[in-house]
């Protein structure tokens, strides 16, 4: 083997195995770290958003590269190995790309079944992408504070208006003592400035005592507050208490702290 | 004589790189990876196999993560630890993450001494690397032992939708048998460098052949594969 070695030289390099200086391999050790520490961070420090998504894939994807170039060697083989293993997890993406479109239409089509009823075609367009493509949606309506301060001013009760500012679409939820002051919330809210429509959804005392009502603590869930509720064992009856918080809820996954839900009685 | 392939009896003509490389080494009846003897491709070409099935089990995850109608539970407070009265987000994860890297790093200086012929190093290399694995595996143990008892099954979870709990078990379980297997292989083969195998040309229990240094390579493969599956488990379930 020593001998082959010295006639075909470079050629043979390959059979005795990759030699590299062990300070490639530490230096490699110390970036992986340095990326990992980095990811780490990302979520120590609660970065959210596009650039969470952004940082976690580009540490994720450099960490990668590091491992399979170096760790593995691969950037010393020929093409034809290179290619033969990198390309066809290629074809993953692809299917990551399929099924993010999947389940993004599953997801539309849930919200969609679990929200049966009237205003079902309602929240179909109001409601904005789960995965947070809401293009469509105009911002900039009327600040919640100069909403309040109106509601304020006519001696209205009106629990939490800036809950569902979204779009140019106002939902009032909360309780007024009588219907008389609760029918009168939804023109304040109207005549403030960049409102488009007013969805008045304020339960009148008086018109409906069967249903409780419950305010949004940090790290409620819907499935939570529904065992709750309706007792250990019933938390899948969540989409009753959605369905009646439509108005407020574009997404049973996106609750606010101090956000006030109608609790509808379980019946059947 | 490891190699007495025909080729090299004569001077091989040097080998061309890039595309027209490439081309050429697919084409016609012949062995398309030169660099690479067959161990190497075939660990490559099981690793590629692996491959799919953890992408299948992430992208699985992907799927009922994003379709759900109920609230993802928030990782980063599921997975934080309490020291010192004080709740650090992710830390166990970070320090298995740590780990795993490091013994990544381990595994790659035992192949490189493995090839110098330098024993006493590529076997304290290998068990250093087989210790960080174990270790890895105990920390599993114990962060399952503790969502279990806080009641999170692969049927529902205390947080929110339920799928957390069959996506957590399938994926970091699949992963801590690959490191719980690679532990085991690394304690094999360590022990055949030790007792110099691979020179005396004794022969395996299960092959009855002669086995060379390059088995240290394939294993390092499959232990850097194992770290960097994690990579993406700890980017994409944990992160996310």
């Amino acid at each position: 083997m020593t001998q082959l070695s010295a006639v075909h030289g470079k050629n043979m390099a390959h059979k005795e195995g990759q030699q590299h200086p062990i300070k490639l391999y530490l230096v490699i050790w110390g970036w992986l770290f340095v990326l990992s520490t980095c990811s780490y961070l990302v979520d120590f420090f609660g970065i959210h958003g596009y650039l969470r998504w952004f940082l976690i894939l580009l540490f994720m994807i450099v960490k990668a590269g590091l491992i399979v170039a170096i760790f593995m060697h691969m950037a010393w083989e020929r093409l034809a190995l290179m290619y033969a293993i990198l390309a066809p997890p290629g074809a993953v993406l692809l299917f990551v790309a399929i099924m993010a479109f999947e389940s993004d239409y599953t997801h539309f089509t849930r919200v969609l079944f679990f929200g049966t009823g009237k205003a079902s075609a309602e929240v179909a367009t109001l409601a904005p992408k789960p995965s947070g493509s809401g293009i469509g949606t105009a911002t900039a309506t009327a600040p919640p504070d100069q909403l309040k301060k109106e509601a304020k001013k006519d001696g209205l009760d009106v629990a939490k208006p800036e809950v569902a500012s979204e779009g140019r679409n106002i939902a009032l939820p909360g309780s007024a003592a009588a219907t008389g002051k609760a029918g009168k919330a939804a023109p304040v809210s109207g005549n403030a400035a960049g409102v488009a429509a007013v969805q008045n959804d304020i339960a009148a005392a008086a018109k409906a005592p069967e249903s409780k009502f419950y305010t949004l603590k940090p790290g409620d869930t819907l499935w939570k507050i529904a065992e709750a509720e309706y007792g250990s064992g019933h938390g899948g009856k969540y989409h009753l208490i959605f369905e009646a918080n439509k108005a407020l809820l574009s997404d049973p996954g996106k609750l606010f702290p101090g956000q006030v839900l109608r609790i509808p009685p379980l019946s059947g | 004589m490891m190699e007495p392939a025909l080729t090299d009896t004569l001077e091989a003509p040097a080998r061309q790189g890039g595309w027209q490389g490439f081309a050429a080494d697919w084409s016609s009846d012949q062995r398309a990876f030169k660099s690479a003897t067959w161990g190497k491709a075939m660990i490559w070409i099981f690793l590629l196999s692996d491959t799919f099935i953890f992408s299948c089990f992430l992208l699985s995850y992907m799927t009922v993560r994003m379709s759900t109608t109920v609230p993802w539970p928030n990782p980063s407070k599921v997975f934080s630890l309490t020291i010192a009265g004080k709740e650090t987000p992710l830390l166990l994860i970070a320090i298995m993450t740590f780990i795993l890297i490091s013994s990544s790093g381990t595994m790659a200086m035992a192949v490189n001494f493995g090839y110098r012929r330098d024993r006493a190093t590529t076997t304290a290399l290998m068990l250093a690397t087989a210790a960080f694995g174990a270790s890895f595996v105990g920390m599993q143990a114990f962060e399952w032992t503790k969502l279990i008892l806080e009641g999170v099954r692969p049927w529902g979870n205390p947080w929110g939708a339920a799928q957390f709990g069959s996506c957590f078990f399938l994926i970091t379980g699949f992963h801590g048998t690959h490191v719980s297997i690679g532990v085991i292989f690394l304690l094999i083969i360590a022990r055949k460098v030790w007792r110099g195998d691979f020179e005396s040309g004794r022969r395996g229990f299960f092959t009855s052949r002669k086995g060379r240094y390059e088995i240290v390579e394939t294993m390092g493969l499959y232990w850097h594969f194992v770290d960097l599956v994690w990579v993406f488990i700890f980017a994409l379930f944990y992160l996310w």
